[in-house]
């Protein structure tokens, strides 16, 4: 399940895509979830595990990829932060919620992520569980109103 | 600082093109646009110039900050800064602190901040909150082309003929000019742009047409247009014109040469130091500019001037289409 906590609430990783660049691993990116990432945001191929494909820069490594897939990727592999959903575009929205199935992902947001279809979030500052587009945007604005009182 | 600012910045494989216009310019969008990119070529030409194997050309100063740097604070860095497009990237928490704010207000500076999260302390118009887009039409096959794309361009969006009752951010003249406007409907006003949101969800019948001042409503866009699209049992429109100012220093009531040059190009009169933003600077020019004249505007209260039927019918001359449509049908009714 997705968890957000929107605008408090939690301490959460700053600058995760730095934070990538000292920690991500070979196999990270051998991964096919990852490479599946990479392709579809990214618009780039994984030919190795140093050695990405770009249609714009040309050959990059892993440091080159973009901030969202970064903080997607450690989303999906390491669990020792909260990540800031923030970093990422619109255009991560399906994996967010594609890791968020496989695992009990926890994030911190600070604008409303555009989100569409059906899902299953909790927004942990007021511990309500939203289901639809209507439900989450109302649920963090009943969050932004909490924190705004308190 | 005023007027407007040209950047071509240029590596072997990437061309981007783009003007900075006003004192806040935000960028944000999908991931994998190329922010990050062009903040780091910025920044390497600023640390090295042509050594970095970039070219930046541009008719202004620019600063880059990336992140914080040991024993330097952001203020240290920026403080000194006068007559500068200063872009800052993402992941800089401090650009949410009022005393961020205060330093923008004061400073006199251009500012490109690159986030997702609205800046609740600015006042940025809707008009300068760009994603970066690839044109395909000026790429090659070595070079690849990006420019600034309007993320709220698409606006106004008046496709609601009902409008049973309309919200206005102003709360003095501007209400009371559009309270006379639409007189067949209930016309609310919200007492400032933060308070709209929480405005429009305490109406909970009928069918809605905001009106704000886009010049400042920079911050409040994406919730608004968030939650009008989740709001699928009313109708919500909103109109975003610069603000209720302009409207009336554009609808050729006060005839002047040299009005008619400010609007042609308002960067180029409006000193970044002295306003805020936009709506300040057009509120303060129709008080000046009509001082010791029969149709003296105040911002407090609207002089009757400006609802008499020929002024009324110059002002909505410039309205969007549709909602010239509607008060015509109106008033046929």
């Amino acid at each position: 399940m997705l968890k957000i906590w929107y605008y408090s609430g939690t301490e959460y990783m700053n600058d995760a895509p730095s934070y990538f660049d000292n920690v991500y691993e070979d196999e990270w990116i051998e991964d096919e979830l990852v490479k599946e990432m990479i392709r579809d945001v990214d618009h780039s191929v994984v030919v190795s595990a140093h050695i990405i494909e770009s249609p714009v820069l040309g050959a990059i490594t892993p440091k080159e990829l973009s901030g969202g897939v970064k903080v997607l990727i450690l989303m999906l592999k390491d669990d020792s932060f909260i990540y800031n959903l923030s970093n990422c575009g619109n255009n991560c929205a399906k994996w967010v919620l594609k890791i968020a199935g496989m695992k009990d992902l926890t994030v911190y947001l600070h604008h409303i992520f555009h989100l569409e279809g059906q899902f299953e979030i909790k927004i942990m500052n007021t511990g309500k569980i939203v289901h639809n587009q209507a439900e989450y945007v109302n649920g963090l604005l009943e969050a932004e109103a909490l924190q705004d009182e308190g | 600082m005023k007027g407007r600012y040209y950047f071509r910045v240029k590596s072997k494989r990437l061309l981007f093109e783009f003007t900075i216009r006003r004192n806040i310019t935000v960028i944000k969008g999908d991931s994998a646009t190329g922010k990050t990119t062009l903040l780091h070529m910025l920044y390497e030409y600023l640390r090295v110039g042509r050594e970095s194997g970039y070219s930046v050309a541009t008719d202004s100063n620019y600063y880059v900050y990336l992140r914080h740097e040991v024993g330097r604070t952001w203020q240290d860095m920026l403080y000194p800064l006068e007559n500068t497009v200063i872009f800052i990237e993402e992941n800089n928490n401090f650009v949410f602190s009022e005393e961020f704010a205060r330093f923008v207000r004061s400073s006199g500076n251009y500012f490109v901040l690159v986030n997702r999260a609205p800046f609740n302390m600015l006042p940025y118009s809707i008009h300068e909150i760009y994603e970066i887009i690839t044109d395909g039409k000026h790429t090659n096959v070595k070079e690849s082309y990006h420019q600034f794309k309007e993320l709220y361009s698409n606006y106004p969006v008046i496709g609601n003929n009902r409008m049973d009752v309309v919200v206005t951010e102003d709360s003095n003249s501007g209400y009371q000019f559009f309270a006379h406007l639409f007189d067949q409907s209930k016309v609310i006003s919200a007492g400032g742009n933060s308070n709209v949101l929480c405005v429009i969800q305490g109406i909970q019948k009928g069918d809605m047409l905001i009106i704000v001042d886009g010049a400042a409503f920079g911050a409040m866009i994406e919730n608004c247009l968030e939650y009008f699209a989740a709001r699928l049992e009313q109708r919500i429109s909103i109109w975003m014109p610069e603000s209720f100012e302009y409207l009336v220093l554009r609808s050729g009531l006060i005839w002047s040469k040299e009005l008619f040059e400010i609007l042609e190009s308002p960067s180029d009169y409006i000193e970044a130091k002295e306003h805020e933003s936009w709506e300040r600077y057009y509120t303060q020019l129709l008080v000046s500019m009509t001082n010791d004249k029969i149709y003296k505007y105040s911002k407090k209260v609207l002089n009757e001037y400006y609802i008499q039927d020929k002024s009324v019918e110059k002002i909505t001359a410039s309205f969007p289409e549709t909602l010239k449509v509607h008060l015509r049908n109106r008033k046929e009714e």
